[in-house]
C-alpha cells in the first residue's frame, strides 16, 4: 500500500488557520480596533491561551455544514411532498411547534446577530473565530426552521404572523426580552449568557427531550431541523464552557464577575425554558419525559457534574438553583393553566389534558398534581362543557425581568403568588421571584426601561384597551386563538382523520 | 455525587458504529435510547478511538465526522486526530 | 452593582412611570388561594376612585366563573399592601388610602380558600 501523503494535523491546522491568519494592528491601536471587549473589567493577559478543543477551522466547518444542508434539505423535500403533516400525531402537537416558530426562531436570529458582534469584538483570533461560525450556524438555523414551517403554514393556523407578532404578543416578550437583555450587555456577558448558561447549562432541556419528542410525534421536520441545529449547539456549548474556562484562568478578578453573570443567567435562562418545559408536559399528544425527569437528568445530574468540576476555579452553583428545583413538581403546571386562560390572546390554542394524559401526568408529578392541578383542570373542563369556556380577561401582572406574567408560586408555597417589588426612581417594579429581584437590584436602570405589555396596553400604546383592539393590532384573527376543541385546525385534522379512515383511496384535500 | 459525563448522538446508520465503539472502549458506559436519538453517560471519563471505530465500519474514519451525528455532549473536551475525550478532572 | 455602560452616562426613565397614565393609575391586586385566575390583575384606574366601588363593581366581577366570589365579603379581609400587613377604609378613595401607582395590595379570605379549600 502506498505511504499516505502528509497532512498538517488537527492541531496544526488549527493554529495555522486562526493564530496564523490574525496580526497585531499597527495603523490603529488594538484598543481602537477592539474597543469594546475591557469595559467590562474582564482581564485577558494571553488571548492565545483560548483554544477550540475541537481545533475547528473554516475549511473544515464548511464541509460539514454542507453535509448537514444537503441532508437536511432532502428530508424537508420529502416532507412536503410526502404531505407528512398528515403522520403527526395529534392536531394539539402542532401548537408547540407554534411555539417554536413564534418564540424560538426569531431568538435564533438575534443569535446570529450578537455573534456576528462577538465575531468583530473580541481581540482574540481564537475566540473571534468560533464566534463567526456560531454566527453563520444561527442565521442557518433561522433559515432552515422557517424553510421547514413553511410547509405546515399551509394548513395550520398561527404560523403566518410570526415576525410581526414576535415584536407585539404579550408571550412573545418573554423570549425576545432575554436575548435583547443579552445582546444589550457586553460582549463577555453576552458570550457567557448565551453560549454558557444558556446553551451549555439549559439547551438540553430544549433539544434533547423535546426534539426526541417531536421525533416520536411523527414531526419529521421538527426532528430534523432540531437534530442538525443541535449538532453545531455542540460545538456552541463547548465554546462557552471554554469561555468561562479562560475567563477564570486569565485573571483573578474575572472570578466575582463571571459568578454574577452565572447567576444571573441561570435564572434568566432557567424562567425562560419553563415555558419548553410546558410545552414537553402538554402540548406532546405522544410523551418522552415529564419537565420534572428532564430537570433531575440535565440539570440535577449533568449540571451540578459540570459544577463540580468548576468548583476548582472557585465557581459555585448558580444562585437560586435550589428554587428552581423546588419548582419542578408545579411550574409547568402552573405555565399551561396560564397559557389555557390567556390563550385568547395568543395565536395558539389550549385544551385540557385527556383523561389518559392527566393519568400520565399524577404518576409524573404526584401528591401536589392530584390535589391542586387535576382538580383545577377537572373544574375548567366542567365550565368548558357547559359552554362557559375559562378566560381570564383581566391583563396580569407581568414581571418586570423575565417578563412572564406572575403566576410563579412562594418556593414554600405552591399556593400562593410571589410578587416582590423594589422602588427605583420613585417608581415601583414588581418581580415574580427572588431571583428576578435580585437581577432588577443589580441593574435597575437597565430594567426600569423594560417594555412590558400590560403596562403598555393600558397606556395606549398597542392598538387599543380591549382584547379585540389589540388582537386586531397582533394582526391574529379570532379563528387562530383559544380552544383547540372546534378550532379550524381541530375541523381539518378531524376530516383528515375521517378520509384517512375511509377505505375509498380517495387522497385527503388540503 | 453527579460525576457523569455524556454524549448524545443522532439514531441512525452513521452513528451506529461509533455507539459500539464507545460501549466497547468505555466499561462504564450506559446506553440510554430515546426516540431519535442514544444518550450515553459514562463515569468522569469517556472516550471515542478513532481506530475501534474504523474497526466497526472497516475504513478509514475522521474524528471530526462526529460532527454529522452529534446532537450533544457534557464534559471537558480533548480532541487529537486519534481520540475524542470528555472528562471531568474532580 | 451598577450597569456597566460605553459612553458618559446612562440614564433613562422608568417606562411605567405614572405620567404615563394622563392622570390615572396602575394598580395590582390579587385574591390569595384563587389561583384558577393565574396571576395578580393589573388596573388602570383613577386615583380617586372609592375603594368599596372598586371591590365590588371592577374587582369582584373579574372573579365571576369563581363560586366563592359569591359569598366573599371583602370587609373580613386580610389584607396586605406591599407584601406588608395593611387596612384599608373602604369608603375612602385610592389615594385617601395611601394606594399609589404601581402598589401591589393581596387579600387573603379566611373561610374562602378556593376551590376544593386548596387554593383553586
Amino acid at each position: 500500500m502506498a505511504e499516505k501523503p502528509k497532512r498538517l494535523n488537527l492541531n496544526q491546522k488549527y493554529q495555522l488557520m486562526t493564530r496564523g491568519l490574525d496580526w497585531e494592528t499597527t495603523y490603529q491601536s488594538m484598543d481602537e480596533v477592539f474597543p469594546y471587549d475591557r469595559y467590562e473589567g474582564i482581564k485577558i493577559k494571553d488571548w492565545d491561551k483560548w483554544q477550540d478543543p475541537f481545533r475547528l477551522t473554516m475549511d473544515a466547518y464548511w464541509k460539514y455544514q454542507a453535509e448537514k444542508e444537503r441532508k437536511l434539505y432532502a428530508i424537508l423535500d420529502s416532507v412536503a411532498q410526502n404531505n407528512s403533516q398528515l403522520n403527526i400525531s395529534d392536531g394539539r402537537y402542532m401548537n408547540a411547534v407554534k411555539i417554536w416558530m413564534q418564540g424560538v426562531t426569531p431568538l435564533e436570529y438575534a443569535a446570529f446577530r450578537g455573534f456576528a458582534m462577538l465575531g468583530r469584538g473580541f481581540r482574540g483570533a481564537g475566540a473571534r473565530v468560533a464566534c463567526q461560525f456560531q454566527s453563520i450556524d444561527e442565521m442557518r438555523h433561522y433559515q432552515t426552521q422557517v424553510h421547514a414551517f413553511s410547509h405546515y403554514n399551509k394548513y395550520f393556523n398561527g404560523f403566518n404572523q410570526y415576525s410581526r407578532i414576535r415584536d407585539r404578543a404579550w408571550y412573545l416578550s418573554i423570549p425576545k426580552s432575554y436575548f435583547e437583555d443579552a445582546v444589550s450587555a457586553g460582549p463577555f456577558e453576552l458570550i457567557t449568557a448565551i453560549s454558557f448558561s444558556f446553551e451549555y447549562v439549559l439547551t438540553n432541556l430544549l433539544f434533547m427531550p423535546f426534539v426526541s419528542g417531536a421525533a416520536y410525534n411523527g414531526d419529521m421536520a421538527t426532528t430534523t431541523f432540531g437534530f442538525s441545529a443541535q449538532s453545531d449547539e455542540s460545538r456552541h456549548m463547548t465554546l462557552g464552557l471554554e469561555i468561562i474556562k479562560f475567563m477564570l484562568e486569565q485573571h483573578e478578578d474575572n472570578l466575582p464577575i463571571v459568578q454574577e453573570w452565572l447567576d444571573k443567567w441561570f435564572w434568566r435562562g432557567y424562567r425562560l425554558l419553563g415555558l419548553v418545559g410546558t410545552m414537553m408536559d402538554y402540548m406532546l399528544p405522544k410523551k418522552v419525559m415529564s419537565w420534572r425527569q428532564a430537570w433531575e437528568i440535565y440539570w440535577e445530574d449533568n449540571g451540578m457534574a459540570l459544577f463540580n468540576d468548576l468548583a476548582r476555579y472557585g465557581l459555585r452553583p448558580p444562585k437560586h438553583h435550589e428554587a428552581a428545583t423546588k419548582e419542578k413538581y408545579r411550574i409547568t403546571h402552573e405555565f399551561w393553566s396560564t397559557i389555557y386562560q390567556f390563550s385568547h390572546a395568543t395565536a395558539l390554542y389550549t385544551w385540557i389534558p385527556t383523561t389518559e394524559e392527566l393519568d400520565w401526568l399524577s404518576a409524573e408529578y404526584g401528591e401536589l398534581f392530584d390535589t391542586v392541578y387535576r382538580p383545577r383542570y377537572e373544574y375548567w373542563q366542567e365550565l368548558h362543557e357547559k359552554g362557559e369556556r375559562f378566560f381570564q380577561k383581566r391583563l396580569p401582572v407581568v414581571c418586570n425581568v423575565c417578563q412572564i406574567p406572575i403566576f410563579h408560586t412562594m418556593p414554600d408555597d405552591p399556593l400562593m403568588n410571589c410578587c416582590l417589588v423594589s422602588e427605583y426612581k420613585g417608581t415601583k417594579h414588581q418581580m415574580c421571584s427572588q431571583g428576578c429581584l435580585d437581577i432588577f437590584n443589580r441593574e435597575p436602570e437597565k430594567y426600569c426601561q423594560a417594555y412590558i405589555p400590560p403596562q403598555q396596553i393600558y397606556q395606549g400604546n398597542c392598538g387599543g384597551a380591549s382584547l379585540e383592539d389589540y388582537r386586531k393590532w397582533l394582526h391574529i384573527k379570532d379563528e387562530e386563538t383559544g380552544e383547540y376543541y372546534g378550532s379550524e385546525d381541530h375541523v381539518m385534522w378531524e376530516q383528515w382523520q375521517a378520509q384517512a379512515a375511509k377505505p375509498t383511496g380517495v387522497a385527503p384535500a388540503s | 455525587m453527579a460525576e457523569n459525563v455524556f454524549i448524545a448522538l443522532q439514531n441512525n446508520p452513521d452513528a451506529q458504529p461509533i455507539i459500539e465503539a464507545i460501549v466497547d472502549d468505555n466499561p462504564g458506559a450506559v446506553v440510554n435510547d430515546s426516540p431519535g436519538m442514544v444518550k450515553i453517560d459514562c463515569p468522569k471519563r469517556l472516550v471515542i478511538k478513532r481506530v475501534t471505530v474504523e474497526e466497526k465500519i472497516g475504513g478509514e474514519f475522521n474524528l471530526q465526522d462526529i460532527h454529522l451525528t452529534l446532537i450533544s455532549l457534557s464534559g471537558n473536551i480533548e480532541e487529537d486526530d486519534d481520540e475524542f475525550v470528555l472528562h471531568w478532572n474532580f | 452593582m451598577a450597569v456597566k455602560f460605553i459612553g458618559d452616562s446612562y440614564d433613562f426613565p422608568c417606562a411605567n412611570r405614572q405620567e404615563n397614565y394622563g392622570g390615572d393609575m396602575n394598580i395590582y391586586i390579587v385574591w390569595d388561594h384563587h389561583l384558577i385566575y393565574c396571576a395578580p390583575n393589573t388596573y388602570r384606574l383613577p386615583p380617586n376612585m372609592k375603594f368599596r366601588d372598586f371591590l365590588e363593581q371592577v374587582f369582584a366581577p373579574d372573579y365571576f366563573q369563581h363560586p366563592d366570589v359569591e359569598k366573599v365579603d371583602w370587609e373580613k379581609g386580610v389584607w396586605q399592601m406591599e407584601n406588608q400587613p395593611w387596612q384599608p377604609d373602604f369608603d375612602k378613595t385610592f389615594a385617601e388610602n395611601g394606594i399609589a401607582h404601581n402598589s401591589f395590595i393581596r387579600v387573603a379570605t379566611p373561610g374562602l380558600e378556593g376551590l376544593h379549600g386548596v387554593g383553586n
